[in-house]
């Protein structure tokens, strides 16, 4: 039990310790502005969790969330926003496809592979900016990034709603069974007639995707986009899904726990920011969580490791060479 | 191989109530009876002769390492036997049959239509061949719930549609695994907490379902007590008398031979010979895999 909902304790404690010391925080303005703070950096996390899951990584996320936040600034300076936010879900899906191509087609390892098609999707925004922003004088295509209702900002509700469908495609359907299966075990899921290739790469497609929103979201909220917006980005969307207590190897893991991740970074983030702390202190911080959160993760996986039968007693996988991601290995 | 093991001298009373056959051959269950004072073993039954129509038929299997190429035919509920020591091909030919494997090549008919050779575990299963591989870390998602294993073969039958009807898939689990002795109330519970018997049976139950014309057995009573073992045994045998074909590897040549109505012995590769049921003892198969291996030895040597 503690093991599985430790970290909701950790997290309410959190938000008691930070409310207490800081009046600020437990406001209204001030919750919401972190929905909306978070909006971009949330969403891509939903998608992570599910690439992540499969055993992958997709660290092209930084640079091609400014690609399409670019490419939405850029369409929606001439065109209506609708039409703008599509180009940019569309450069999104191209670059889930290419990445999706490189990790199940190509059979590169993901670390790399997104790795290099984040150097190549830096290059092109860069290339198509000249390094220069975009800015976008209409109004209307702030709406979506600043509007609010009731003074909950739209891009929170957007957040909100992809955690709830990631969460229910996750848990509810057979695609989500086929990510933990293939995540779990790839080589028994490709034995058991599941598409191993495609499971694999649809997750990045929805990575790509979610930077397609995120970065619409961005541009709008500043009206504006520019080449490498946030390159740190790739490291807090990460860090939001492993501290949440999924796990790297893949197969474990759940959407709540990436909700939660967030809120614990976000808190985390806003308290510094209330305290007035220097930036490079958070940074500190930031790393040792990260570190923190792996090492309790895997110090519970051995425990859990010793204490049940069964798990010692399974002979050493054969390895058919063809799917090196995730698989066989002890969780 | 007679049991002298508590374990089947005093059957657990929360088995079933019902005679397992017991793969032993006639003489010994007789000596096993007479030691005990009761008949606790059925005799195994007469050996079946299959008439009926031919379900399989590989030629000129050609597969990556092998030296020869191999061809042989599969009855209707038949089970055949591929015998041979660790190394001489039959994981290697059961994975090339059931599209494991890239890079086999041969000429293929199932059910009477040929089938262009399976490249990919999918393209075997349309074709009817379905693989229990022999490391039960291949055939089994241990982080995943044993319900979930059972049905991952066949996750559209247990949903409507894209959303899982997770409940359902309970049910249905039940239903697959309860005749084969699996303590079907444990089905929620991760497959990597179970026991290598309860594992085995799990790993071939997620087949039955989908009632493959072919079943390949790698190893199916590798590592398993002496119960599940005569369990696994009735199960192969209750399989094939239901029409199911089923080819079976196991290093334990003894219960190899009392099961399978026919022997393929394989060496080195080569499929140097097959026996017939009755003719069929794991003394004339080591013989012929003992021939060729001295062979192979002389020859280099000479």
């Amino acid at each position: 039990m503690v093991r599985t909902y430790g970290v909701v304790l950790a997290f309410v404690l959190l938000v008691a310790v930070v409310a207490a010391a800081s009046p600020g925080f437990a406001t209204k303005t001030n919750i919401f502005n972190l929905f909306s703070q978070w909006a971009p950096a949330g969403i891509m996390a939903v998608a992570m969790t599910f690439v992540i899951l499969t055993g992958g990584f997709d660290l092209s996320i930084a640079n091609g969330f400014s690609l399409c936040a670019v490419t939405a600034a850029a369409v929606g300076r001439t065109e209506a926003p609708a039409v703008a936010f599509l180009a940019a879900l569309g450069v999104g899906c191209a670059i889930g496809l290419a990445n999706g191509l490189l990790v199940a087609g190509v059979r590169i390892n993901p670390f790399i592979a997104t790795i290099g098609t984040g150097f190549i999707l830096g290059g092109i925004t860069l290339v198509a900016t000249g390094n220069v922003a975009y800015t976008v004088d209409n109004p209307g295509f702030a709406t979506v990034g600043a509007g609010r209702w009731h003074g909950f900002p739209y891009s929170g509700m957007i957040l909100v709603a992809c955690l709830c469908a990631g969460g229910l495609v996750l848990a509810r359907t057979v695609y989500g069974q086929a990510v933990y299966a293939v995540g779990g075990n790839a080589e028994a899921s490709r034995l058991s007639g599941i598409r191993v290739g495609a499971t694999i790469g649809s997750t990045y497609v929805l990575s790509g995707l979610s930077m397609g929103v995120a970065g619409s979201i961005t541009a709008s909220q500043l009206s504006s986009a520019q080449a490498n917006i946030n390159p740190d980005i790739v490291f807090d969307v990460i860090t939001i899904v492993v501290v949440g207590g999924t796990s790297l190897t893949g197969g474990v893991g759940s959407m709540w726990r990436t909700a939660i991740g967030l809120g614990i970074i976000a808190t985390i983030s806003n308290a510094f920011s209330l305290a007035d702390v220097n930036p490079s202190y958070q940074d500190i911080v930031k790393g040792s969580i990260i570190i923190g959160a792996l090492a309790l993760d895997a110090t519970m996986r051995r425990w859990a490791g010793r204490a049940r039968p069964g798990w010692a007693t399974r002979a050493p996988p054969r390895r058919s060479g063809r799917f090196p991601i995730a698989g066989d290995r002890d969780p | 191989m007679i049991p002298i093991t508590p374990t089947d001298a005093f059957p657990s009373p929360f088995l079933p109530p019902k005679w397992v056959p017991h793969p032993l051959n006639r003489a010994s269950h007789r000596l096993v009876n007479a030691m005990l004072g009761r008949a606790l073993l059925k005799p195994p039954p007469e050996p079946r002769t299959t008439a009926a129509e031919e379900v399989l038929r590989v030629e000129r299997l050609s597969v990556p390492g092998a030296p020869e190429e191999i061809s042989f035919r599969l009855r209707r509920g038949e089970i055949v036997g591929l015998a041979g020591l660790v190394g001489s091909g039959r994981t290697s030919l059961l994975r090339a049959l059931a599209g494991a494997d890239s890079g086999a090549v041969g000429r293929l008919v199932v059910r009477g239509r040929e089938r262009p050779w399976p490249r990919s575990v999918r393209s075997a299963l349309r074709s009817g061949i379905a693989l229990a591989p022999e490391e039960r870390s291949q055939g089994l998602v241990a982080s995943l719930s044993a319900a979930a294993n059972v049905w991952l073969t066949d996750m559209a039958a247990v949903a409507s549609g894209p959303v899982r009807r997770d409940r359902l898939r309970l049910r249905r689990a039940a239903e697959t695994m309860g005749p084969l002795d699996f303590d079907v109330r444990r089905l929620r519970e991760p497959a990597g907490a179970f026991s290598g018997g309860s594992q085995q049976k799990l790993v071939v139950g997620k087949w039955l379902h989908r009632r493959p014309a072919v079943l390949l057995m790698d190893e199916f009573v590798r590592g398993i007590d002496v119960g599940a073992k005569a369990q696994m045994l009735a199960v192969v045998t209750r399989l094939a008398a239901r029409g199911m074909s089923i080819i079976v590897v196991s290093s334990e040549l003894e219960e190899l031979v009392d099961v399978a109505d026919r022997v393929l012995v394989l060496a080195r590769g080569r499929l140097i010979g097959e026996l017939d049921g009755a003719e069929a003892s794991v003394d004339r198969i080591l013989r012929l895999v003992f021939d060729v291996e001295a062979a192979a030895e002389k020859g280099p040597a000479a």
